[in-house]
């Protein structure tokens, strides 16, 4: 974690996951240009990255107005916690992980699950009744995962699921204590769902400030896709149990993961911003209150373009 | 025999005793008569009695039945009563039973991982080709049937995939270009690396075995449909380069000479494509893999007699199965 100063509050704090100041692209140099074009606003931005190695130096000078800069990489600590470290008599909170439980049955039934979301996050929390310790090592939350594989899970390897489920929460209670830490913002701004949505949700969820999220392109949608054709997550069904046209349990289960990361994150934003009609539209489908949606489009200088109009065949 | 016909003889039997000896007056024949029947008796209720013990209190056979024959021989009257009393007792109150510390359990399911959200939308008779096409279906169902093309040989499955890059469904087309690109930039990679090798060497034969690897890592980009237009025109090219470098040092390797004749062909220089088959043939490549080709060939110099004679020799080979329909249509025609 770098950070530059770190002030009282800011007016606005931008959460970024892959994109300024470390990514040069379009929605970095949208990022770059609004905080520019409010220098009476003070911003800070945390910036969520993958590992440290995947990016270079800033791509971007940072705007004055910038007062406060942190970045977490989610990827680079998922080894840090020896598994060998010896931890002995750890039982878990069986109560806070069986709320975890009727959470994810919340997920699976498609009810509401804000309510539960929102307890969920005080119990991650620093402090709260279900420490990351207790998710990677406790009894109590073995008997979870057990008895989920058991019941659900319909690819033979516990082995394959075990890491899996562990990977996929563990940069959850990093984001948590990235939420604790955080300095005060009078809003939270992010410019995508996922990882970044769902923190701007805990912030919301803690400090009771809003969230405005403006997203421009679907993060979700992105994710499936990507998620479709990726090679390395693992399929150890046999020739027998395989259906070619079904996806391997542990493609759905990080799809529907990152469906409730973008869930969630729609849940405690309002406004909810998107590009165009589609995208909004797909933001509804998707799980946003069709009440809280807007778009703003991308505005084009069409002047540069006009005299093409005259040249069309 | 069951325990009950033995109960019964011993019981008629003991009877038979009793009288005995009310019939003989002197009273030690009369002992000696009955123990002479009671003795029979008792063993028959002992029989009875051991059938009706459960299996497993009733080893060893000879202990126990030298018990119950005791309990009954020894103690007149009584011990047969108590013995039969002790027996029906036995079956009347199963009750009484000591508690069983094991209950059976029910074998688990076969397999608890076959797959719980198998869903009805089989592509299998309405075929996936047409699936992903209809703009009407749900797209969460034509992203399952493109999941399941994937899985089709990449010659097949790629101008499903090309043809859906134009769809109005934003999902469908990137995941039909994200399918693409990955395929190809896969052979890109190992196109790649195969030329830094080929760079790198100066053996002959190894630039040779390394530029037929490269010419067929090509071939596979142009025949799994990955590439079109100019980007076709140059695989071509490069394919065709490398076959050339490969062809000397391996003069006499009849496969790649068959490779130099269908790249011939694609770029229609016949009378070569021609020469480089027949020369396959020479060096020993089955007809089998090079007539059809041939034919193919005489098809585009729209020579159709030739085309009729070549596969007329092939009429009676019936394991070309993908080749049965051509066969029929010119065997008719």
């Amino acid at each position: 974690m770098t950070e530059l100063i770190k002030p009282a509050g800011v007016d606005v704090a931008l959460l970024l996951e892959g994109t300024f100041p470390y990514v040069s692209g379009g929605v970095s140099s949208w990022v770059n240009q609004i905080i520019r074009a409010f220098p009476d606003l003070t911003f800070a931005v945390v910036f969520i990255g993958s590992r440290r190695s995947d990016y270079g130096d800033m791509r971007y000078t940072l705007p004055d107005n910038v007062k406060h800069i942190e970045t977490h990489y989610l990827h680079d600590d998922l080894g840090s916690a020896s598994a060998h470290d010896r931890k002995t008599g750890m039982a878990g909170d069986a109560e806070g992980f069986a709320r975890m439980a009727a959470l994810h049955d919340t997920f699976r039934s498609g009810g509401d699950a804000l309510d539960l979301f929102g307890a969920a996050c005080r119990e991650i929390s620093p402090g709260g009744r279900v420490s990351l310790d207790d998710f990677l090592r406790s009894e109590a939350s073995w008997d979870i995962v057990t008895d989920r594989y058991r019941k659900y899970c319909s690819d033979p390897s516990f082995v394959d699921y075990f890491w899996t489920v562990r990977i996929m929460h563990q940069p959850l209670w990093q984001l948590a204590r990235v939420a604790h830490g955080l300095i005060p913002a009078k809003v939270y701004h992010s410019v995508s769902t996922g990882y970044a949505g769902f923190l701007g949700a805990m912030l919301a969820q803690s400090t009771g400030r809003p969230l405005v999220l403006s997203e421009h392109g679907i993060y979700t949608k992105e994710r499936k896709i990507d998620l479709y054709q990726n090679e390395w997550i693992r399929d150890n069904r046999n020739v027998f149990q395989k259906d070619a046209s079904e996806l391997s349990y542990f493609r759905q289960l990080w799809i529907r993961f990152f469906e409730w990361l973008g869930r969630l994150t729609y849940g405690a934003a309002d406004p909810i911003i998107a590009l165009y009609e589609i995208n909004r539209l797909r933001q509804v489908a998707d799980g946003a209150d069709a009440a809280r949606t807007r778009n703003i489009p991308n505005g084009v200088a069409i002047q540069k373009l006009a005299p093409l109009r005259a040249q069309r065949p | 025999m069951g325990a009950s016909k033995f109960g019964l003889m011993a019981l008629l039997t003991e009877l038979g005793a009793l009288q005995a000896m009310l019939l003989v007056e002197h009273a030690d024949q009369a002992l000696l008569a009955y123990l002479a029947i009671h003795a029979p008796a008792s063993g028959l209720l002992a029989l009875a009695v051991y059938l009706l013990i459960p299996a497993r209190q009733s080893k060893p056979r000879a202990s126990v039945l030298a018990l119950l024959f005791s309990c009954i021989f020894f103690v007149p009257l009584l011990g047969f009563v108590g013995v039969v009393i002790g027996a029906l007792l036995r079956h009347l109150l199963p009750r009484l039973r000591a508690p069983q510390r094991f209950t059976a359990v029910r074998l688990p399911d076969l397999d608890t991982h076959e797959s719980s959200e198998k869903s009805s939308a089989g592509f299998r008779q309405a075929g996936v080709r047409q699936f992903l096409k209809n703009e009407r279906a749900p797209v969460p169902q034509r992203l399952r049937a493109m999941v399941a093309l994937s899985h089709a040989p990449s010659r097949i499955g790629s101008p499903v995939l090309r043809e859906l890059l134009g769809d109005a469904e934003d999902d469908l087309r990137l995941l039909a270009y994200g399918l693409l690109d990955g395929r190809e930039k896969q052979l890109n990679a190992s196109i790649h690396e195969a030329r830094q090798r080929l760079a790198a060497s100066s053996d002959v034969v190894e630039r040779s075995t390394v530029a037929h690897q490269l010419a067929a890592l090509y071939w596979e980009l142009i025949y799994q449909g990955l590439v079109q237009g100019d980007l076709l025109d140059y695989a071509v090219g490069e394919a065709l380069r490398h076959t050339e470098t490969a062809l000397q040092g391996l003069t006499d390797d009849p496969a790649l000479h068959l490779q130099h004749g269908r790249l011939l062909q694609q770029l229609q220089r016949f009378d070569e494509a021609d020469a480089a088959y027949r020369r396959a043939r020479e060096l020993g490549l089955p007809a089998s893999r090079v007539v059809p080709y041939l034919a193919e060939l005489a098809f585009a110099r729209r020579d159709y007699a030739r085309v009729k004679t070549l596969l007329a020799s092939m009429q009676d080979w019936e394991g070309l199965s993908r080749l049965q329909p051509v066969l029929r249509f010119w065997g008719h025609a």
